[in-house]
């Protein structure tokens, strides 16, 4: 039926390719921008455009940015002794919102894994050591998932930069903030509770 | 452990069937090739998401129909609950109480079935991949957390066999090494430390409920060993067999190539064993693990037991269902014959005629 529409159904069709975002989901927001103001629907447009035009990746840390090098890089405020490493942008940005650190960042773009053809060279590692070799930096925090290719990553970095001298640490984990113990799965109480602390 | 009702619609020659089991002694009789063993498959498959049996998804179901359902109402400590799997030829899907689940703990908590089969009478001569899953599978039914720890080695296991294949670089394959060092660390931990729980409980059924005289073991590597010095150790044996490991392209050691030795006075019954005592030990590892489960639930698990009578003699049978008779769980039976299970004091229960995927219930 949308075929007899062709500028309708295209507009569905490059929506649909949005992560999360179905058919149906795809059409309901083409109505909504059918239905908006036209300076709406060319606002939208136009951000769409702009963002593209405008957002690169650092040369220093390869977070998003529209000023190479960005502004967490450039921050004198921050302290540079201090790196966290992330696999990807939306990592940092959690990161960032929680107000917990103050340092510097390095955003891998991915994590190792064999079965994705994903290695060392398709992640941004050798100029973290480079980073590294220039002799400011003295702890890293490897903030990668905690998840089996998350895991690999970080113990590969870690015997990549321990012979440099450099204090390497992992982010703790365990019981979530606001949950009862009740409902988290045994694995994470597990962990936990042998990874306590002395109060 | 209860299942209060169980329904089949198109699994295998079973069209459409439901069925009110009896608290405690359900047995299914009838000539061969009639759907006895299929009604034992689809419980222990609808509380295991496992088969006892090889078979691909379309063999399960019924021949001309494109899908299988099992429904079960089980009751535990008496919370009632509805598991569900559905069967296709891409796949299967588990409901608990309506829901698919994302997490199987505690849906495979509501049946947890131990079966007895001549296929698993037949893993003690089998490869180790046999008796590895055995004790895997007894494992994770006492030990919830033992699943998320084999999942994470496998998941590490073939991103490491990838790495070689690819002809990754020797950091990256030392790497991996050493995540499934600590992985493999705590699956072998695990494994000893329940094979060591249930050692004295098996040698005694070996001698009680089946009434041999030998001492009977079960050998692993890990036994008596603490993590850290089981992840040591599979350091150093990835070490010593990286070289061939990457001439073969895979790994070539570790807890997913153990095997478990089962012996019979020092030997391996797996050599020296007469069928008897075979059938005997399998026997008496399935009682330990259903005393075992009993002791850390507080509730025995459901027993499947597939052609006992052609399986044991008249002497280990009397002793066996005298040992049924005092454990008081639910227990599902196929026989061709139920003058033996008479004899042996089995007349409480429902007795089943099974016809051509047919139930015809003759309460007694």
């Amino acid at each position: 039926m949308l075929d007899s529409i062709p500028s309708f159904s295209r507009l569905v069709a490059e929506l649909a390719k949005f992560p999360g975002i179905g058919n149906k989901t795809a059409a309901r927001l083409a109505f909504h921008i059918l239905r908006s103001q036209e300076s709406e629907a060319l606002a939208l447009a136009d951000a769409i455009c702009d963002l593209k035009k405008k957002i690169r990746f650092c040369s220093i840390c390869h977070h998003i940015t529209e000023s190479d090098p960005c502004p967490l890089c450039t921050d004198p405020a921050r302290d540079e002794q201090v790196v966290c490493v992330v696999e990807e942008p939306q990592d940092l940005i959690s990161i960032e919102r929680s107000r917990s650190f103050h340092g510097r960042y390095h955003v891998l773009h991915g994590a190792l894994s064999p079965l994705d053809g994903v290695g060392p060279d398709e992640l941004h590692m050798h100029d973290l050591v480079e980073r590294l070799k220039e002799g400011r930096i003295n702890e890293v925090i490897l903030a990668t998932n905690f998840s089996v290719e998350g895991e690999a990553t970080a113990l590969y970095l870690a015997r990549l930069i321990k012979p440099l001298g450099i204090r390497v640490t992992r982010p703790a984990h365990g019981i979530p903030m606001g949950s009862d113990i009740e409902y988290v799965d045994e694995a994470t109480v597990h962990r936990a509770v042998s990874g306590r602390q002395e109060l | 452990m209860q299942l209060e009702k169980l329904t089949l619609r198109n699994f295998r020659n079973i069209e459409a069937t439901e069925f009110r089991p009896h608290p405690v002694f359900n047995i299914f009789y009838g000539s061969n090739a009639q759907g006895k063993t299929n009604l034992l498959e689809s419980i222990y498959l609808l509380g295991s998401l496992k088969n006892f049996r090889s078979a691909r998804n379309d063999e399960l179901i019924t021949h001309g129909e494109t899908a299988a359902t099992i429904i079960g109402c089980t009751r535990q400590n008496d919370v009632g609950h509805e598991i569900r799997l559905d069967i296709n030829k891409e796949g299967k899907q588990a409901r608990l109480d309506g829901k698919v689940i994302n997490r199987p703990e505690s849906y495979l908590s509501c049946l947890r079935p131990v079966v007895f089969a001549p296929e698993v009478v037949g893993l003690i001569k089998g490869p180790p991949a046999g008796r590895r899953q055995l004790v895997d599978r007894a494992v994770f039914q006492a030990d919830a957390g033992y699943l998320e720890n084999v999942q994470t080695y496998s998941r590490q296991l073939k991103q490491r066999n990838r790495l070689l294949k690819t002809g990754g670089q020797v950091e990256q394959v030392e790497t991996w090494s050493s995540e499934l060092a600590r992985t493999g660390a705590r699956i072998r931990y695990a494994r000893a430390a329940y094979l060591e729980r249930l050692i004295p409980r098996l040698l005694d059924s070996y001698r009680n409920i089946c009434g041999e005289k030998e001492t009977i073991s079960l050998n692993y590597r890990a036994a008596g060993k603490g993590i850290t010095e089981l992840e040591q150790e599979l350091l150093d044996e990835y070490g010593r067999q990286l070289e061939q490991e990457l001439r073969y392209q895979m790994t070539l050691c570790g807890p997913h190539r153990d095997d478990i030795e089962f012996m019979v006075d020092g030997r391996p019954l797996r050599n020296f064993g007469s069928q008897g005592q075979q059938r005997s030990f399998i026997l008496a590892f399935k009682t330990a693990q259903a005393l075992d489960l009993q002791q850390l639930h507080g509730e025995p698990p459901l027993l499947l037991l597939d052609d006992l009578t052609g399986e044991l003699d008249k002497r280990r049978q009397e002793r066996f269902y005298q040992f049924l008779l005092n454990l008081k769980t639910q227990v599902f039976i196929t026989a061709t014959d139920i003058r033996p299970l008479h004899d042996g004091g089995i007349k409480e229960g429902y007795f089943i005629r099974v016809k051509e995927g047919n139930l015809h219930n003759d309460k007694s």
